[in-house]
């Protein structure tokens, strides 16, 4: 699905986001990224969404090398992507019903193909009473839901998720990442950069720790503070 | 190519945004207004002292007294062949009847009745040019033909040809500098819109919005406003030029000397197209100019 290839990233301003990384994660998997701030984990998904462009080093989502894509074929490679943030990002215009069938008009659904999958969808994460709310009267939670719901609604085999607990509370965090679970039992490959122990240790996931721009370990089954399981999965 | 229902969504868009962000599209309007007023008003003033000064120009005619011995078959040949030199704009023939005759009616004496017999003033032709920049010209031309003693006033013609130009080229840098102005004015108000909107443009490029997709609203969006404003502009300047010229009209007709203001209708046949094509040009241009930046995520 995803496989990054002695992928290396220096800023202009000469700082290393991350030296000569070699990742590969299968479909369906469910994949926590750890590491501190600053270890290079936002440059990772970064790079999976050419949101910055590798040093060095071949980058596959979904049998595409990101790399040779041009800037007019940058949406199509989103449009695989569903991301959700640590701030929601919604469109503070928007009702939640809005701002999902949005990402669908984006990809040039019909009317009636939103009309179906969009409660649909809404239904899935929970939110579907507040459909016609505006993000500003929705909760933390609730905006995230609905940030959700939008990843997901144009059946995108991937989502990523940047620190999507970082703003909410313990028990609404959990709501969230049952949520996760069951996006990902559908077979949507999920990879979510997180700090929270708890989370990483009570799932038992996959968790590639980073560190110094260098992955530290890459553990099946693991916790954050496993000791080294490494386990390189060559491409 | 887009679908059809991808572009009627968006031009939905672009009227539902026009909406939300009404206080921004208000202030832009307001400024195109403005400047689409100064600009109509400094078009107005300019086309309308070229009018005058060419009514004005009429009036410095250039004489050509055509000698006695010149018979009435060979007077036609001689206008045919004024009328058909270059810038000649018009051929006034004043026979020595004419001519007597206007001569007695403005010395209201009885002259009239005495010289019928024996007139001793010569015939001549009026001859008016195209434009009075071209008048030495005219007069070199006539001045070679033997028949015809010329007289015009050079030095009063040299003035007011220097004149007109200066007041031309100070209408053209004044309507010049204004469309600068406005395009700087706009193109911020807009800036500033599109920077108030950055986080949502942003938004869309991570869900895989094409750049098409994100900038067609602001476009429409550009596109209403610009026109909205021409048409308040027009309206606002057919008024108050209709009601201004009227005012003039009736307060100066003694110092107007049979000189007319443009008619609204002349006037408006350019400004109209002009508003609307520089109204709707600044909006899309601003919008389109500001939003570039912002796509490149």
């Amino acid at each position: 699905m995803i496989y990054l290839q002695n992928v290396s990233k220096v800023y202009s301003n000469g700082a290393v986001g991350l030296s000569n990384i070699s990742i590969g994660i299968e479909k369906g998997e469910f994949v926590f990224i750890t590491g501190n701030s600053g270890s290079g984990k936002s440059t990772l998904l970064k790079l999976i969404l050419k949101e910055i462009e590798p040093t060095q080093g071949k980058i596959l989502v979904n049998n595409k090398d990101v790399t040779k894509l041009n800037r007019k074929q940058i949406p199509y490679l989103r449009r695989d992507i569903g991301v959700v943030f640590q701030d929601f990002r919604l469109l503070p215009n928007k009702t939640v019903y809005e701002n999902v069938a949005f990402a669908m008009q984006i990809v040039g659904a019909t009317a009636r193909e939103i009309r179906k999958n969009v409660p649909i969808t809404l239904g899935l994460v929970g939110i579907a009473r507040k459909a016609r709310c505006y993000p500003n009267e929705l909760s933390g939670g609730e905006q995230q839901r609905t940030a959700l719901a939008r990843a997901i609604v144009n059946n995108s085999p991937v989502l990523i998720a940047d620190e999507p607990t970082g703003n909410l509370d313990p028990t609404t965090s959990w709501e969230i990442m049952n949520c996760l679970q069951e996006i990902n039992k559908r077979g949507i490959t999920i990879i979510m950069a997180t700090h929270e122990r708890e989370i990483v240790n009570a799932l038992k996931k996959r968790v590639i720790e980073i560190t110094d721009g260098t992955i530290s370990k890459d553990a099946y089954e693991g916790g954050y503070d496993d000791e080294m399981e490494y386990s390189q999965v060559f491409v | 190519m887009m679908k059809w229902n991808t572009l009627k969504y968006l031009f939905k868009e672009g009227i539902v945004g026009l909406w939300k962000n009404r206080m921004m599209a208000i202030a832009s309007a307001g400024t195109i207004i403005l400047c689409l007023l100064i600009l109509g008003t400094s078009y107005s003033i300019g086309t309308n002292i070229d009018f005058i000064l060419k009514q004005v120009a009429t009036k410095f005619g250039v004489t050509a007294y055509v000698n006695d011995s010149v018979s009435e078959s060979e007077m036609l040949e001689l206008r045919t062949k004024i009328e058909n030199m270059p810038h000649v704009a018009k051929v006034h023939y004043i026979s020595k009847d004419d001519a007597i005759k206007s001569f007695s009616e403005d010395n209201k004496n009885e002259m009239f009745d005495d010289f019928i017999q024996d007139n001793p003033l010569p015939a001549s032709f009026e001859v008016i040019v195209d434009d009075i920049e071209f008048q030495e010209q005219v007069v070199g031309e006539l001045t070679q033909m033997t028949e015809l003693d010329v007289r015009y006033l050079a030095k009063e013609t040299d003035i007011f040809i220097k004149i007109n130009k200066t007041i031309k080229y100070i209408a053209l840098a004044i309507i010049g500098s204004l469309i600068i102005v406005g395009l700087l004015l706009m193109s911020n108000t807009i800036k500033l819109t599109v920077y108030i909107r950055r986080k949502e443009i942003n938004i869309m490029k991570f869900i895989g919005a094409t750049d098409w997709f994100i900038r067609l609203p602001f476009l429409i969006e550009g596109l209403v406003i610009g026109a909205i404003s021409a048409l308040f502009s027009i309206m606002i300047l057919v008024l108050s030029y209709s009601y201004l010229s009227e005012v003039l009209k009736t307060n100066l007709i003694g110092m107007l000397n049979g000189i007319a203001f443009m008619p609204a209708v002349d006037i408006m046949r350019t400004l109209i197209p002009l508003c609307m094509g520089i109204g709707i040009g600044i909006g899309l241009i601003g919008s389109g100019a500001a939003i570039r930046k912002h796509l490149k995520v």
